[in-house]
């Protein structure tokens, strides 16, 4: 299997695709998890995305997206996951191009849903409505997590303390610009983390899409992308929405009423 | 006339496993000068180049090769026009260099 390489197993038959990133801790998953996976199966085309670290463990990637019934699946090639999961949304929109709506998630979260079952006429009339805002509650990060970004000392430093026993001028040097890299690529961490989200769920619609992807092969948005650490999709959506200044609605899907959805009726 | 073969780095069984590529602006190839309507020749290098429409939407369409109908029509002048391997007659297909990258493995340009 190649890594950042899509695997088609049918070719997408619903107006939506959910986009799961496969980051439980454990395995099996959880029934609640594997109940709410089978719930998407039923009216949206499931992409399943990996992480280069998930790969490493000993799971059949293609028996298990055949398994739950994805039309495709991704593994990337880091644990960096915004990666796979853009190539994801870009090949939906770009390859397929046949969703009207993008439901982006994990299954941590999805293990934590109850009540999926109660959504699943809304989320499909949504798809099919005049609005184009993301629904997603974005939070704005507080000082002390701000602070833990900003304060935090650069892993650099307690690597090169163990390069102390290097002498001479050229071990010297090479420390040197070990350094300067090493804090070079620190600064970078959760440079752009500005933003969280408590929703399960990012819903998302296709035109609106197009503008996320707006800067995906530019070298800017590979430094954003890199920049995020976490396995947390969250921190990725709700801050790059802010920073493209898209107006959301600030709402969780689960709690979001179907009144004002049906095409303004 | 050498042209590369590109292979798709997954699996989408709605496209070929293996594809010849070209853009306009780059040298016909055989495979493509055979169907498609051919606009001048270079006596001393037999270079051929084919002969285009502009569209309105900003892209081209290539007349086949008795001039009256369409072979393919591109949305973007940098789409790429496609040929299957494993077909000897036909199999073709236009892609945009955004689409070509997600599918195909090898060719960079933007």
């Amino acid at each position: 299997m190649n890594k950042n390489a899509v695997y088609v197993l049918e070719q997408p038959k619903h107006s939506i695709v959910s986009i799961v990133l496969v980051n439980s801790e454990k395995l099996p998953l959880s029934p609640i998890c594997h109940k709410n996976i089978d719930l998407l199966r039923e009216f949206s085309d499931i992409f399943f995305v990996f992480s280069d670290k998930f790969n490493n463990r000993e799971v059949n990637i293609p028996k298990f997206s055949n398994l739950y019934g994805a039309c495709s699946y991704l593994c990337g090639d880091s644990t960096r996951i915004g990666f796979p999961i853009f190539t994801a949304i870009s090949y939906c929109s770009n390859v397929f191009e046949k969703h009207y709506a993008y439901m982006i998630t994990d299954t941590d979260k999805l293990g934590k849903v109850d009540k999926l079952e109660d959504k699943k006429k809304l989320l499909q009339e949504i798809a099919l409505s005049g609005n184009d805002s993301p629904i997603f509650k974005i939070d704005r990060l507080g000082p002390e997590e701000l602070g833990s970004i900003y304060l935090t000392e650069s892993y650099a430093d307690e690597e090169d303390n163990s390069e102390k026993d290097n002498v001479g001028i050229i071990s010297s040097l090479l420390n040197f610009w070990k350094k300067r890299r090493k804090n070079k690529e620190a600064d970078n961490i959760r440079l752009w983390s500005t933003h969280n989200s408590s929703s399960p769920i990012l819903y998302i619609k296709s035109g609106t899409i197009k503008n996320l992807l707006n800067d995906y092969e530019t070298e800017w948005f590979k430094d954003y992308l890199s920049s995020f650490v976490e396995e947390d999709l969250t921190y990725i959506f709700a801050s790059y929405i802010k920073k493209l200044g898209l107006k959301n609605i600030d709402q969780s899907i689960l709690e979001i009423n179907i009144k004002g959805f049906n095409n303004g009726k | 006339m050498e042209n590369n073969c590109y292979k798709q780095r997954g699996n989408n069984d709605k496209y070929p496993l293996e594809v010849l590529t070209w853009k306009l602006g780059e040298d016909v190839p055989d495979w493509l000068s055979d169907l498609a309507k051919i606009g001048a020749m270079d006596a001393n290098t037999n270079k051929v180049s084919l002969e285009t429409r502009n569209t309105n939407q900003g892209g081209y369409e290539l007349l086949d090769s008795s001039g009256q109908g369409i072979l393919l029509k591109t949305k973007n002048k940098t789409d790429l026009i496609c040929k299957d391997t494993k077909k000897s007659a036909g199999g073709l297909f236009v892609l945009s260099l955004v689409q070509f990258n997600l599918i195909y493995d090898g060719r960079q340009d933007n």
